[in-house]
């Protein structure tokens, strides 16, 4: 059971139950923490705001055999009222049983940017942020997949033959990464979608009406509770999708609100991403028929949404979520270049059948088959992710041969794996196995020209095996 | 500047004691093991996000040595067997797999790296087995800390850079696949724990020295 370690002499009478301990002045000694949890598990702290160093709060987590990445804090200020520190140190007590577990690769060490005097004499003691890790046995990326390399906004990620290379070093922890890969093999341990899930889905059970719910990025550390928003920290706003505001809208949540960083906004340049995932929120609500109260920064339904899948915060999920809001839909469905689904048209006369798309497409939506001397390209719009991947992969995209659409289009979505394209494919004249698709070889033929013809007529004759003998 | 001395001192104490535990067990080994292990967990180590992984590798002493048990086991993971050990520890078998001619042209490599950095092994195991990769960086560390010491701040930095170096281009680019082999070969716990303490060691370390190097120049 999780443990609630609250600062202050003053046991508690609300509604927490069992499971929570006071610790006089815990806020300046934060070691004081071993006397109550001698032998770690899932810990909540809930501390008087801005009066404890990180690094000190997880010195004594470490102590007390607590992987600092896993508990969570609260800090209010003491006119808060019980029943909201209630429900908060409830939602939070959830969160922190649904940590899974942090690798060594994914604790970042920083010293605090501000050097105090004492600084120059002593080293500053490291805290450490939770860093993503990736899954290379789920990482597509030897098929050609580069989303991580392209979302990242620090370029801590790099591909190398055919393998995804990380650097911890440039990598200020956002979470863009996370929300970006196509087949989830990439994860911040201390913003899971488990972990979302589990808090999201307490604060709607404990509190007594839809409680509105603010993200807050975990880099902001002068926030202070609101009286009518539990605050759901995130890695930073920058890794919101819009289908994780709609995913806490369908879990019961009144009110979604995605606030700025700071006056001067996202540190990391990621307030468009934050917006447009509002934006995308508000959009798809008022498309698929469901009256809202939105601004740029917040939405509220008016009337319920359709309940959310069980895990509603990962990819599979995403995709539920939205088709489940079109369901009972009779629009056309919602074109917006952020939505977690998405549309592949072939252009025919550009398209050789190359398969490139089809080959490094992450999930599978995009695939090819031979049939009788022929090959078939195919689109199934439920695995789409909307990633562009196959638009990058396309080596005649720029000849129009592949659109992509983000968005949800209720009439593909029902009709299942589509085929797109079709084309003979030329077999080999001695051993029949086919060599390659008739109008690929045909672009290849364009592009070098009549004095290739020789070579050409060689490589349209016989396969790869074949061609020596 | 003391503080600063003091933690690379820790730190030297640190791969010291890797060092020791990764190295074939004696006697007296774990006595003296477990000896220098109270005396650095005293040393504030739990501002480290290994900490969790020190302290499970920590909860195996006392170990009984008369026990034998353990002197089997580094024999059968880490030294020989009818068919070689289960999981070498040493860099080469990870970093050059032909074995032979390759594998001493990465040996002779290693030891001119050594001497470019004033270093020279001398006995004992092979100067990429990772007691030995342990002990440089022991004494990178102990450079660090006499800079410091003698208010050197440029030869202390000059020392980090080499720790950092030496890191990325040796231990954690085998240091990962060793700690996977050793887990799949279903180690006694003692030899489970202290491969998860080396892996979460050197990884820390990788990312750490340079964010120290940063705070030293402010």
């Amino acid at each position: 059971m999780t443990q609630v370690v609250r600062c202050g002499d003053e046991p508690r009478l609300g509604g927490s139950g069992d499971g929570v301990s006071n610790v006089t002045e815990l806020c300046r000694d934060p070691a004081r923490l071993h006397q109550v949890v001698p032998d770690g598990g899932p810990v909540v702290l809930h501390l008087h705001p801005g009066q404890t160093a990180r690094a000190e709060v997880q010195r004594a987590l470490r102590r007390a055999g607590v992987d600092p990445l896993g508990a969570q804090t609260l800090e209010t200020a003491p006119d808060i009222a019980d029943d909201y520190v209630d429900v908060a140190l409830a939602a939070l007590a959830a969160r922190a049983e649904a940590f899974e577990g942090a690798l060594p690769e994914q604790a970042k060490p920083v010293h605090p940017r501000e050097m105090t005097r004492r600084g120059l004499l002593r080293p500053p003691a490291p805290e450490y942020l939770a860093a993503p890790a990736v899954d290379h046995g789920r990482c597509r990326s030897v098929d050609g997949c580069r989303a991580c390399v392209d979302a990242c906004p620090t370029a801590a990620y790099r591909r190398i033959q055919g393998r995804i290379v990380y650097d911890m070093d440039a990598c200020q922890p956002c979470g863009v990464c996370v929300t970006t890969c196509p087949v989830g093999a990439i994860t911040n341990p201390a913003c899971t979608p488990v972990m979302l899930n589990a808090h999201i889905r307490t604060l709607v059970s404990a509190a007594v009406d839809p409680p509105g719910v603010r993200f807050v990025c975990a880099e902001r550390r002068d926030r202070t509770p609101v009286a009518d928003r539990f605050d759901v920290e995130v890695a930073c706003n920058g890794m919101l999708t819009g289908a994780m505001v709609i995913a806490a809208l369908a879990i019961g949540v009144g009110e979604v609100e995605i606030p700025g960083c700071t006056d001067q906004g996202c540190p990391r340049g990621l307030d468009a991403k934050s917006s447009g995932a509002m934006d995308l929120a508000a959009a798809a609500l008022r498309a698929a028929g469901y009256e809202i109260i939105s601004s740029e920064r917040s939405v509220q339904p008016v009337s319920p949404l359709p309940a959310a899948p069980p895990s509603p915060f990962d990819r599979e999920g995403a995709t539920e979520t939205m088709v489940a809001l079109f369901a009972d839909s009779e629009t056309r469905g919602l074109d917006h270049p952020l939505a977690p689904l998405g549309n592949v048209t072939i252009e025919a006369s550009a398209c050789t059948l190359c398969t490139q798309c089809a080959q490094t497409c992450p999930t599978g939506a995009l695939a090819f088959r031979h049939t009788e001397g022929e090959v078939v390209l195919s689109f199934d719009p439920l695995l789409c992710t909307n990633c562009g991947q196959c638009v990058s992969a396309c080596p005649e995209a720029d000849q129009g041969a592949i659109t992509l659409v983000g968005g949800v289009f209720p009439n593909l979505l029902s009709g299942g794996r589509q085929e797109l394209n079709r084309g003979p494919v030329l077999s080999c004249e001695r051993c029949g196995r086919p060599i390659a698709p008739g109008r690929m070889m045909d672009r290849v033929r364009e592009l070098l020209g009549p004095e290739f013809e020789g070579t050409m007529a060689h490589l349209e004759r016989r396969c790869l095996d074949c061609r020596g003998l | 500047m003391t503080e600063w001395a003091e933690l690379a001192r820790t730190r030297q104490g640190l791969f010291r004691y890797m060092s020791g535990a990764l190295s074939v067990p004696s006697t007296e080994h774990f006595e003296a093991l477990s000896n220098a292990y109270a005396f650095l967990d005293e040393r504030g180590l739990d501002s480290f996000s290994f900490f969790l992984e020190w302290r499970r590798h920590g909860d195996h002493y006392p170990v009984d040595e008369r026990d034998g048990r353990l002197d089997v086991e580094y024999v059968r993971l880490f030294a020989s067997g009818v068919s070689g050990a289960v999981s070498p520890p040493i860099e080469s078998y990870y970093r050059s797999p032909i074995k032979g001619g390759e594998s001493a042209s990465f040996l002779a490599k290693l030891t001119r790296e050594y001497a470019s950095m004033g270093v020279r092994t001398v006995g004992g195991e092979a100067p990429d087995h990772v007691s030995t990769e342990m002990e440089v960086m022991s004494v990178l560390c102990a450079r660090e800390a006499e800079s410091w010491e003698a208010s050197d701040q440029v030869g202390a930095l000059r020392a980090l850079k080499q720790q950092h170096r030496f890191l990325s281009s040796h231990l954690s680019a085998w240091v990962p696949q060793f700690h996977d082999r050793t887990l799949a070969a279903d180690p006694l716990p003692y030899y489970r724990d202290l491969s998860t303490l080396t892996h979460a060691l050197v990884i820390h370390e990788t990312h750490f020295v340079p964010t120290l190097a940063k705070a030293a120049t402010r």
